[in-house]
């Protein structure tokens, strides 16, 4: 399959993702264990990888038009930032717009941006993604 | 007062370094993640696809690995700041089993704010994390709206 560099641009959005307690606790117990687990007052940063970016990587790596080699796909970089806190409860609507699609080094780079917006319509939390696709040996 | 202005100082003088970050990421705690956060790549859960892939084994996710790093400061900090910008590079695969180890530091305290930055190494001495950065923005004190 080959790698279309016209997909600079493409967008994708998701359906609605509320910050879920239990969704959270699942989370949090994988990436802290159980020994170093604790209660935090609000969602961690990285959850936003849940309900901000996963809605979005999914629809982005089975894009027939972009032609992804999954296998030889590694993750580069990736940043969160958001405006203000998240709270648990809240509902976030998250979309995504390929913002670097290039070849070069005989690799593919493909950067995803994403933003969430609250139920104000406000976009407080944002995601850049850096995924690599190794050139075949 | 504007609850800016009676932000506390952060982080607080008897606590200025956050532990260090040791995670041992079995199978089991990779396949939590993938249930947890919906990322099913076989790279991370099927060992024979992630070695037809050209990886030794499966790999831990690199999310798993950063929400990790991030967790361990956001546990230091909390109940005094909140996590405003998480960054990094994933500069090489952590194959199953292994532990991730690192040593946050401080990097810049502002009269509200602070940077956390660290690198997370693999059991093999590989950099798993590099330029890693949490920046956090202290919370108003209680009852400060």
């Amino acid at each position: 399959m080959a790698f279309n560099a016209g997909c600079l641009g493409r967008t994708y959005a998701a359906d609605w993702q509320e910050l879920d307690h239990q969704r959270h606790t699942a989370y949090l117990l994988a990436v802290a264990g159980e020994e170093q687990s604790f209660e935090p007052a609000r969602p961690l940063a990285c959850f936003a990888s849940v309900y901000l970016l996963w809605p979005i990587v999914p629809m982005v790596f089975s894009d027939p038009e972009i032609g992804l080699d999954l296998p030889r796909l590694l993750h580069g970089e990736q940043e969160f930032w958001f405006d203000r806190p998240m709270t648990f409860g809240e509902r976030i609507r998250p979309t995504g717009t390929i913002s670097r699609a290039e070849e070069g080094r005989g690799m593919v780079f493909l950067e995803l941006t994403c933003h969430g917006a609250d139920g104000a319509g406000v976009a407080v939390a944002h995601s850049r993604s850096l995924f690599l696709v190794r050139g075949r040996q | 007062m504007s609850a800016e202005s009676v932000l506390v100082s952060f982080p607080p003088p008897d606590a200025v370094t956050p532990p260090p970050l040791r995670q041992h990421l079995t199978q089991a705690r990779i396949d939590e993640y993938a249930e947890a956060s919906g990322d099913h790549n076989p790279i991370h859960l099927d060992a024979d696809f992630a070695r037809a892939a050209g990886l030794p084994s499966t790999i831990a996710h690199g999310l798993l690995s950063l929400g990790a790093a991030c967790a361990q400061v956001e546990r230091w900090a909390q109940g005094q700041a909140w996590t405003s910008r998480v960054s990094c590079r994933f500069s090489a695969p952590l194959p199953s089993g292994q532990t991730l180890t690192g040593n946050p530091t401080v990097v810049q305290v502002g009269g509200a704010s602070a940077t956390v930055e660290l690198e997370a190494l693999a059991d093999s001495g590989d950099r798993v994390l590099s330029r890693a950065s949490v920046e956090l923005r202290a919370l108003p004190p209680q009852g400060v709206a």
